[in-house]
């Protein structure tokens, strides 16, 4: 009896173990036939770059990427272009260059033209766009993708694209339930669009170039708050020059040359393993294994494990992203005086973190100090010879000193990121800023870290409760990294609002003419740099990886980060 | 015996309903809620708190955590699972798309445990006090104490990158047909998690061992004339696994819970991994899914236990 009854458990253990075995069989599908790679091409990769498992089987090319869906594929109007199955599978209205530029090089729009005026966008689309399900794309689709973005719902948009379309004439109308349809948009035919705006957008052709369109046929049932949840997310369709062929969520997606593409069609398959946009833990150990033949990172660690690796290039892309400390100038409690508030403390602090040796010690000089003001060095819109910070112990005690600091007083400084650089980086500020009298304590903010960085204030007393705050500012245009100080957006709930300053970057924002935007902007970097609400410490590029599969040159394809002007599906592997 | 087992089984009910509590009121407690962890600080800085709100009121966060808990509750016992928060997925369909690929490396991980640490304690208590006993002693030691992450990364670098006769993780490929072709993939993280779990397996099978080669029947046994190797294999060996297989089925529940670290390493689209995501998203209803089954394997696998070790001990009365 006892015999059978463990007889039965083992034969029951073994069953158990046969059906977790076999639970994944019925998803296993036989890869799609396609063109066999020259055999001499495919013995190019030396045995030691090229483990089994980075040879398909079939024989057929395959580029090897990250950030494949780990839970689903994210709504592409709120990372704009983060994930490179936005760009595969997606295609924004007017294309955009690597210079950010608008183009009909790439793009939905065959031409597209801005009045002088700035308020009215004339569109038209190319002939023959196709979804990938073969629907053809229509004005129906843009029409309904930017109504969308104007709902008060739509929070998963990027604030950009959110705030033009929502300067379209009757958009109010339209929300209120007036209007089928914003009267600002006009259909001149069925391939031209023409939106009016009733003030001018200073983004506007950074908002087209930048707004990917969805299929309106598979998603104009959903409740905006939830778009993400919707099943279309687990195998979503585009018009990009890719499509999904098969996902395994959390493992890989692959994806198949989309043949209706109007701008050429690869001959190559994508293999992408799921990984976080942010930060792809694996990605180090894949690129040794030789599963990664494109791919980008915002980590300095994963360049120095991947530089000396054989048949890998390493380049360095400068994006707009900023590292800071956020300055909490608001009072801790009614009737408190807070001396961050006098700008004398914040350019000491400025003055006594030497930003270039942090830049050297972290990042091996890969990262950029930080200057006074916002915009990354190397930017067109850079406003040369302004006071930029650098390292001066002593300005910075003479500085304290005519502010009347006390040196008793701890500043509490916050962070969120978790890596070792940040911690690395917090050791040093605080001894740089001992040095000059300046005590400050770090602290890892967890739980709810957006709520107690942005906690708004109330009766003028603070609602954060971190005097420093090291974040960062990732922006998709200078006028970006300036829109924050206007009335009623997060700078306000750091500090009182700026009439100034305030007052500048709405006069920036109210033309449409880039050199007037440019004149305004200069005046803003010169108030910020006296000014210095927020310290900026270094500007972080990111790292584009490519191995030598890829034939090209990594440099022309621009900002990984955005629908740049990448062309992947005329990429030739080898 | 049918009497007993129905008796315990009523007793999950209350057990269940209390520990569902206990949960859903730990994650509560934690600071956040789903929307501040979905939303990152950078991008948070760049949405109106009217914009938060709106999507806290979408997903009922607002709503006060026991009408919450009476929502989920009433959910559950009408046979709804829920949706995951961040996907809109089932989350039935995760569970039952993740929890075998776990149960798979669980399975395998506890089979290598079981049987190198069952062969090596019995070897070790046979041989006490020789070089081979310490030997296998401080190898037990040291096989505690090596994390398993770094013993996992040690496996990648030395089989899959150096030599590359593995794969450096995941668990299938699109161009795979039959399902054994994944098995490559399991013997990495199966080997890691089996050989670190085989070292306490070992020692309590040793000190099991020794105390059954004590007992009086091992004695009556050896007086008989019985051979040694009877003596040890049929007598010792049979009732010392008593407390060993007890050892080994609590352990499977925690294997489940505690692979999160071999999954991550080798990128093994489990439970782990999912249950860890969830708890840092506070995607509460898959968290409470997840904990739940947990839960009741436990409950099982402790009835199933009390069952089993009467078989083995005869001496074991179930009341």
């Amino acid at each position: 009896m006892k015999k059978r009854i463990l007889s039965l458990l083992m034969a029951s253990i073994m069953v158990v173990g046969l059906a977790a075995c076999g639970n994944k069989q019925e998803a296993q599908q036989p890869a799609a036939p396609a063109p066999e790679a020259p055999a001499a091409e495919a013995e190019e990769k030396p045995e030691a770059e090229a483990p089994a498992e980075a040879e398909p089987a079939s024989g057929e090319k395959i580029l090897y990427t990250n950030t494949g869906p780990v839970e689903f594929f994210e709504v592409p109007w709120w990372n704009l272009g983060q994930y490179v199955h936005s760009k595969l599978l997606f295609e924004t209205l007017i294309g955009i260059d690597n210079d950010m530029n608008p183009t009909t090089e790439t793009g939905m729009a065959e031409s597209y033209e801005l009045s002088e005026d700035g308020l009215q966008l004339t569109i038209t689309l190319r002939d023959g766009l196709k979804w990938h399900d073969g629907q053809d794309v229509t004005l129906d689709d843009v029409v309904w993708c930017i109504e969308q973005t104007t709902l008060p719902e739509a929070g998963m948009v990027n604030n950009t694209v959110k705030a033009t379309f929502e300067g379209i004439e009757g958009v109010q109308d339209f929300l209120d339930g007036k209007t089928e349809h914003p009267s600002g948009i006009e259909l001149k035919d069925d391939k031209t669009i023409i939106l009016h705006f009733a003030s001018v957008q200073p983004s506007v052709m950074l908002a087209a170039s930048l707004f990917p369109i969805l299929p309106k046929h598979c998603l104009e049932n959903v409740d905006m708050t939830q778009i993400q949840q919707d099943p279309f997310w687990q195998k979503p369709i585009g018009s990009g020059p890719f499509m999904v062929d098969e996902v395994k969520i959390g493992e890989y997606a692959t994806f198949v040359p989309f043949e209706g593409y109007w701008d050429g069609v690869a001959d190559f398959k994508i293999q992408m393993n799921a990984s976080s946009a942010e930060s792809d833990a694996n990605l180090v150990t894949n690129a040794k294994a030789g599963l990664v033949d494109y791919a980008y990172t915002k980590m300095y660690s994963d360049v120095q494990a991947l530089r000396d690796v054989e048949g890998l290039t390493i380049d360095t892309v400068p994006v707009n992203y900023t590292r800071w400390f956020m300055v909490n100038q608001y009072p801790k409690s009614a009737g408190d005086e807070n001396p961050l508030a006098d700008k004398r403390v914040r350019q000491a602090i400025a003055y006594a973190i030497d930003k270039k040796s942090i830049c050297e010690q972290i990042f091996e000089g890969a990262a950029m100090p930080g200057t006074g003001t916002l915009t990354p060095t190397g930017s067109n819109w850079k406003v040369e010879g302004l006071e930029e910070y650098a390292y001066n112990p002593e300005k910075a005690k003479e500085l304290l000193a005519e502010a009347g600091w006390d040196s008793n007083r701890e500043l509490d400084l916050a962070y969120y990121y978790t890596d070792q650089q940040t911690v690395d980086l917090m050791a040093i500020v605080q001894q740089q800023l001992a040095e000059v009298g300046i005590k400050v304590k770090p602290r890892l903010l967890e739980g709810d870290v957006p709520g107690q960085l942005n906690a708004v204030p109330e009766n003028g007393v603070a609602g954060c409760k971190w005097d420093l705050a090291y974040g960062a500012l990732s922006a998709i245009s200078p006028l970006d990294y300036y829109s924050r100080f206007a009335d009623g957006m997060t700078g306000t709930f750091h500090a009182p609002l700026d009439e100034t300053l305030d007052g500048l970057v709405n006069e920036m924002l109210s033309t449409a003419n880039v050199e007037k935007q440019m004149e305004k902007y200069a005046e803003i970097e010169n108030y910020y740099a006296d000014e210095i609400p927020y310290i900026a410490l270094y500007y972080q590029p990111v790292w584009v990886i490519t191995s030598d599969k890829v034939a090209g040159n990594v440099s022309k394809w621009g900002n990984p980060q955005f629908y740049m002007q990448w062309d992947i599906q005329n990429w030739t592997l080898k | 015996m049918a009497k007993y087992i129905g008796k315990r089984i009523l007793m999950f009910i209350p057990m269940v309903l209390l520990m569902s509590f206990l949960i859903f009121g730990g994650m509560e407690l934690t600071p956040g809620d789903y929307v501040s962890n979905m939303i990152s600080p950078d991008m948070a800085a760049n949405m109106t708190p009217e914009q938060l709100d709106m999507l806290r009121e979408a997903y009922g966060l607002n709503d006060p955590f026991l009408v919450r808990y009476v929502k989920w509750l009433g959910q559950i016992l009408q046979g709804n699972w829920g949706y995951s928060l961040s996907s809109g997925v089932p989350v039935r369909d995760i569970i039952m798309q993740r929890l075998p690929v776990t149960l798979e490396l669980a399975l395998s991980g506890l089979i290598i445990s079981a049987i190198l640490g069952s062969i090596l304690g019995i070897i070790s208590a046979l041989k006490r006090g020789t070089l081979l006993d310490h030997t296998l002693t401080v190898a037990g030691v040291i096989g505690m104490s090596i994390p398993q992450f770094f013993f996992g990364m040690v496996a990648i670098l030395l089989f899959a990158l150096n030599k590359p006769i593995f794969p450096v993780g995941g668990r299938t490929t699109p161009d795979m047909v039959h399902w054994w072709e994944h098995l490559r993939y399991l013997v990495l993280p199966a080997l890691v998690l089996g050989v670190t779990q085989t070292a306490s397996v070992m020692r309590y099978s040793r000190a099991s061992m020794m105390d059954s080669m004590h007992k009086d029947f091992v004695k009556a046994a050896r007086s008989k004339g019985l051979p040694e190797w009877r003596v040890n294999l049929v007598h010792g060996f049979r009732v010392s696994m008593t407390p060993v297989v007890v050892l080994l089925a609590l352990r499977l529940p925690m294997l489940i819970s505690s692979s999160v670290v071999i999954e991550n390493v080798f990128q093994w689209p489990g439970i782990g991994i999912t249950f860890k995501e969830a708890v840092s998203a506070g995607n509460y209803p898959l968290v409470m899914m997840i904990a739940l089954i947990i839960v009741i394997m436990v409950l099982v696998i402790s009835l199933v236990l009390d069952i089993l070790t009467r078989v083995l001990d005869p001496r074991v009365r179930l009341e």
